[in-house]
């Protein structure tokens, strides 16, 4: 049994999408950011589009680096990226420490914070958020943002 | 963090350059922590040129924005991007800063301000 969720069609776990391994270092962000970008953009996909999608990728890096790695800097974050006719399915595999979404808690959007936003961004510039712990350690979260409307 | 800082009508005026994210988040805290350092303070950020902006980013403009007014400064933000100024928007945060269309707006908006 495989310690992912099931591949099916347009799955990033399949052979056909793009792999990138990073280590979890703040600046390896932005070389996540240009992979994937480059790719959006090569599929012809809208700048202001693009850019959603790594503001989510960089939000999701940053949790796993400060959470699940808890600010260790030599451990691997395995990226794989589907860009499709329908959009952008992007996953994200830790192995760190199994850390619970929800426990980020909602944040206070009537009283501007100087931190907390990084889930709420996640879900507010995305399509579908899925997220399960790793088996056995860590965490899996699949970002899926659909083609703009007539695109 | 890329970026060029130069003084007009009494303006600070800071230009950034690429992505304000996590990783440049000390750097950008300490540069604007320098330039926010009392009453007579007007500091805008030029962010013509900055294409992403994540929440460390938004929280550091938030913290940024308190400072100035705690200290009775002048701290405001020019020329958002599309991009940028959605994240403004969706975070709420473009209800609490300042925020000018152009960096000549946001000069004569902070050189008029009361000291």
């Amino acid at each position: 049994m495989s310690d992912e969720p099931e591949p099916g069609t347009g799955d990033p776990s399949s052979p056909a999408a793009s792999k990138l391994v990073i280590t979890s270092r703040l600046e390896a962000i932005d070389e996540a950011r240009r992979w994937a970008s480059t790719q959006m953009v090569e599929h012809g996909l809208p700048e202001s589009w693009v850019i959603e999608l790594e503001l989510a990728l960089t939000e999701a890096l940053s949790n796993v680096m400060r959470h699940a790695y808890e600010g260790a800097e030599d451990q691997e974050i395995h990226l794989a990226l589907l860009v499709d006719e329908r959009g952008v399915r992007l996953d994200i595999r830790d192995f760190g420490v199994t850390f619970d979404f929800e426990s980020l808690g909602p944040v206070d959007l009537e009283n501007p914070q100087e931190g907390g936003y990084g889930v709420f961004m996640i879900e507010s510039l995305v399509d579908d958020v899925a997220r399960e712990p790793g088996r056995p350690r860590g965490n899996w979260l699949r970002l899926t943002k659909l083609r703009p409307a007539g695109d | 963090m890329e970026h060029t800082t130069e003084q007009v009508d009494g303006v600070t005026v800071i230009t950034l350059q690429g992505s304000i994210d996590v990783s440049q988040a000390i750097e950008l805290r300490e540069l604007l922590g320098d330039r926010i350092s009392g009453a007579a303070a007007r500091v805008l950020l030029d962010l013509t040129n900055v294409r992403l902006i994540d929440s460390s980013g938004i929280g550091i403009l938030v913290t940024a924005h308190r400072r100035a007014a705690d200290a009775s400064a002048g701290f405001a933000l020019a020329n958002p991007s599309e991009a940028v100024g959605k994240v403004l928007t969706m975070t709420r945060t473009d209800r609490l800063l300042n925020v000018y269309d152009s960096v000549a707006e946001g000069v004569a908006g902070l050189s008029g301000a009361a000291p």
